[in-house]
């Protein structure tokens, strides 16, 4: 599984990515929408979209380490 | 008053009963030494008793994780009663222990977006909600788990916190993390946060620990409107802090980033934001928001670093909160008290 940040704000297309995955993030302020998918269907997305509303979730890291 | 009193005769039903007498109260009595310690209303009566040898005021002592606080002006925003109360904070982090006595109490509300439950299991959200509470410690927070228990935060999550904070109307939120990316702004998480920042919520994150290269501000330290905070280490710009592109304007400010606790240090920007964020929710008691923020950079020392690793300079609360008296004073702005 792999999350994804799609950009669209369109509602048939939405409803359409729904049949990819879950939906864990559906705003109501931007036309971003966070998707878990499966590998398998990035290319799908991809084409439903546009390959340039489309790329992966990114993981950040909490900024603090042991001092000397 | 407390004061404390050395005796010149052993504490005795005589003395207490004088003691009594004067209204003063007994707090406590050595078994060691002749020492006692009292309040009263009148410390000449304390003085005037026959058995006092010698009095003083108790004076306060210094705890390790205050000498950070006094570094950056705090003890001068609590003495003029500025302690956050009636502010809201959404702080977005790795959760919190719910028996924590120094930082529970401030929690209203709760979210996980981690699938792991509100608990901190990463000891992070812990550290930063203390810096919070120490500095603002009559505001109220919001517990978003965004970072799960091997300190990674996905980006979703971020989404969905700060979408969260915002329909819970606050009016600050503190981003310890961040993510490595070279950006200049224009990432979609970066536009989140300025669109929620143009909606009123002001968002304070990390400035990320991947310096000293140029351009390693990490995301959404790079949003155009996010106050974006590096951080310094023995009154330097530490070399972790990330670093702006040139004429990025980035990182706005630099906080201190260091902590002792008992023996053990931490530091990093994780440990700078909330420093700043403190101390904006601290003035927002006295001060409205926009006038802390109009005045927030005008507070700063210059360390005498260059634009790109210290922004505006090192945030001072003390210093801060003279300017906004000033500009009190002079009839502008809007002060609640």
């Amino acid at each position: 599984m792999t999350r994804l940040l799609v950009r669209t704000n369109n509602i048939t297309t939405i409803k359409e990515l729904k049949k990819y995955g879950e939906i864990l993030f559906l705003s109501s302020l931007t036309d971003i929408v966070g998707i878990e998918t499966k590998e398998e269907f990035i290319t799908r997305i991809q084409q439903l979209v546009g390959s340039d509303n489309v790329r992966e979730s990114k993981t950040g890291k909490m900024l603090i380490q042991r001092g000397s | 008053m407390k004061m404390l009193a050395r005796l010149n005769v052993p504490l005795g039903p005589t003395e207490t009963e004088q003691l009594e007498r004067q209204g003063i109260s007994l707090l406590y009595a050595s078994r060691l030494c002749g020492l006692i310690g009292v309040e009263t209303e009148n410390a000449e009566a304390v003085m005037s008793l026959p058995f006092i040898k010698e009095c003083r005021e108790s004076q306060k002592g210094i705890a390790l994780f205050n000498a950070a606080l006094q570094q950056i002006g705090i003890p001068s925003l609590h003495s003029q009663a500025m302690f956050g109360a009636g502010v809201l904070i959404a702080h977005l982090n790795s959760g919190i222990i719910l028996n924590d006595p120094t930082t529970a109490y401030a929690y209203i509300e709760h979210a996980d977006f981690t699938g792991e439950g509100i608990e901190d299991y990463a000891m992070h959200g812990t550290i930063t909600s203390r810096i919070l509470t120490a500095i603002a410690p009559e505001s109220a927070l919001l517990n978003a788990k965004v970072i799960d228990r091997n300190g990674d935060v996905d980006e979703i999550a971020v989404f969905q916190a700060l979408e969260w904070a915002y329909h819970h109307d606050v009016q600050l939120a503190n981003l310890s993390f961040g993510f490595p990316c070279l950006c200049e702004g224009n990432c979609w998480l970066c536009e989140f946060v300025d669109l929620l920042s143009e909606r009123g919520l002001t968002i304070v994150t990390a400035a990320g620990n991947w310096g000293p290269e140029i351009g390693t501000v990490s995301c959404p330290g790079n949003a155009r409107q996010a106050i974006t905070v590096g951080a310094t280490s023995d009154n330097e710009i530490a070399e972790y802090s990330g670093r702006g592109l040139p004429s990025q304007g980035k990182p706005s400010l630099v906080a201190l980033g260091q902590l002792q606790i008992g023996r053990f240090r931490f530091e990093g920007t994780s440990i700078a934001t909330p420093m700043v964020t403190g101390i904006i929710a601290a003035l927002m008691e006295s001060y409205s928001k926009a006038d802390i923020l109009s005045a927030l950079f005008s507070g700063c020392e210059d360390l005498g670093y260059e634009e790109n690793e210290q922004g505006n300079g090192r945030v001072n609360g003390s210093l801060l909160s003279k300017l906004l008296n000033e500009v009190n004073r002079n009839g502008f702005g809007g002060a609640k008290k």
